[in-house]
């Protein structure tokens, strides 16, 4: 027992912290620990993004075309590759089309996609623009101009950082029925019929072909159809186009004051609605 | 460098403390303080003053960046000299509050935005949820301040036989 005494008074004694002390001390040292980890996670995310930006991104050409109905599609592919050590999550694209007065023609966007680290990823961009008659795209149609197009991206690099580009480019756009027009001939009676001339003339300022069929219907000022033709067409880019066709009219049926109506079918079957024209 | 004594010693690994001398304290906070500025001070506005020479845009002002960044710096070596005083939790609770203020000066920056000169790239980069994990630290600090401010008011002196053991 004695033994036991002696060794207790040479050992040095041991007080414990008091409680405010230990609780001040852990709070300190949950600071400093909360401070190193956020200090490696920037550090590592910046040797990712380096990383990810040395892979780099790539765009093919992005090409117009007729989609679905009364629709523009812009389309192409983006390659992205990610070579850091953090995902890239949500990635979206957005294009937005003004036209020269600043009028947004169309909106569209795609995505959002995701891409893992340490891979190479292609993905296909759509952008649809719708151009029905009442839209503000319907110009696209029959007007050159110039387009502002502005190409927005977005996602979240490292799971905490947002990230944003936008590209904003004036583009020349070529209208594919540029200066469309539908001009009524004189009305020629035989035999009881009424057969009229009509000239359709444009030309395809698009990069694209118009290939497909034109159908071309006379309506009254009533809105009936008093006649109406469907014929193939295949304009190549930078062609002019004029075709004269006879329609003869429905007994009974007037055309004056009324509108000639084209609706162009492409070959995929998509059908797109042409600006009408008044007939005198 | 020893540190030289400034107050009674206890008995060794008991009740007993041994302050270093104030001048000692000044000298190593004044030591302490060289790679703070260098952090707080240096660095941010050597880097937003490169951005600003490039045509970029910066998200917070040079002068906003150095008086923060001094005066972090100089409330750390200040804590430092106080350490032993009932002032310790006080100024640690001024150097977090300082500290949170800076980094919520800094959220208002995010998104950081950059138009690249002669171009019509613009970029953004976000740092709102890096920034409140940030905030984190001299939160806790804040608390540890006020922790030891209580502590100080109840029981003076009682941290010092942990804090500088004889």
């Amino acid at each position: 027992m004695g033994g036991v005494l002696v060794s207790a008074q040479l050992l040095p004694r041991y007080r414990r912290p008091p409680p405010l002390y230990r609780l001040a001390r852990a709070l300190r040292r949950i600071g400093l620990v909360v401070l190193v980890l956020v200090l490696l996670f920037v550090a590592s995310a910046l040797y990712s993004a380096y990383e990810t930006a040395r892979g780099g991104a790539s765009a093919s050409d992005f090409e117009y075309a007729f989609g679905a109905n009364n629709t523009f599609v812009l389309s192409g592919t983006l390659s992205f590759s990610d070579g850091g050590i953090y995902p890239v999550n949500g990635f979206t694209v957005h294009l937005r089309v003004a036209n020269a007065t600043g009028q947004v023609v169309g909106e569209s966007s795609d995505g959002p996609v995701n891409f893992a680290p340490g891979g190479r990823a292609t993905f296909p961009v759509t952008f649809v623009l719708p151009i029905a008659l009442a839209s503000a795209a319907a110009s696209l149609l029959t007007t050159d101009q110039f387009l502002n197009e502005t190409i927005f991206a977005n996602a979240t690099f490292a799971y905490v950082f947002p990230v944003s580009v936008e590209v904003a480019k004036n583009t020349s756009w070529g209208a594919p029925f540029a200066g469309l027009t539908a001009s009524v001939g004189t009305p020629t009676t035989m035999g009881g019929t009424v057969v009229v001339p009509v000239t359709i003339q444009f030309e395809n300022d698009a990069s694209f072909a118009d290939d497909g069929s034109l159908e071309v219907r006379l309506v009254s000022e009533s809105g009936t159809v008093c006649a109406s033709s469907t014929y193939p067409i295949d304009v190549p880019p930078e062609t002019p186009y004029s075709q004269t066709n006879d329609f003869t009219l429905a007994t009974g049926c007037s055309i004056s004051g009324g509108t000639v109506v084209s609706t162009y079918t492409t070959s995929g079957g998509a059908t797109v609605t042409l600006p009408p024209e008044a007939i005198p | 460098m020893s540190a030289p004594a400034a107050s009674p010693a206890g008995p060794p690994g008991g009740s007993g403390y041994r302050i270093p001398s104030l001048g000692y304290r000044i000298l190593v906070s004044g030591l302490r303080l060289i790679p703070l500025l260098v952090l707080l001070v240096g660095l941010p506005v050597g880097l937003l003053s490169f951005l600003s020479a490039h045509g970029l845009t910066v998200p917070i002002a040079l002068g906003t960046v150095t008086t923060f960044g001094i005066a972090l710096s100089v409330l750390a070596a200040v804590r430092y000299i106080v350490k032993p005083t009932a002032a310790y939790g006080p100024v640690s609770i001024v150097a977090s509050g300082a500290a949170v203020v800076y980094l919520w000066l800094l959220l208002q920056a995010s998104p950081f935005h950059l138009t690249i000169p002669g171009s019509s790239v613009n970029f953004a980069l976000g740092f709102r949820d890096l920034v409140l994990g940030l905030m984190l630290v001299p939160g806790f600090g804040l608390a540890a301040g006020i922790v030891t401010t209580i502590e100080d008011v109840r029981s003076p002196h009682e941290r010092l036989p942990f804090d500088y053991p004889a």
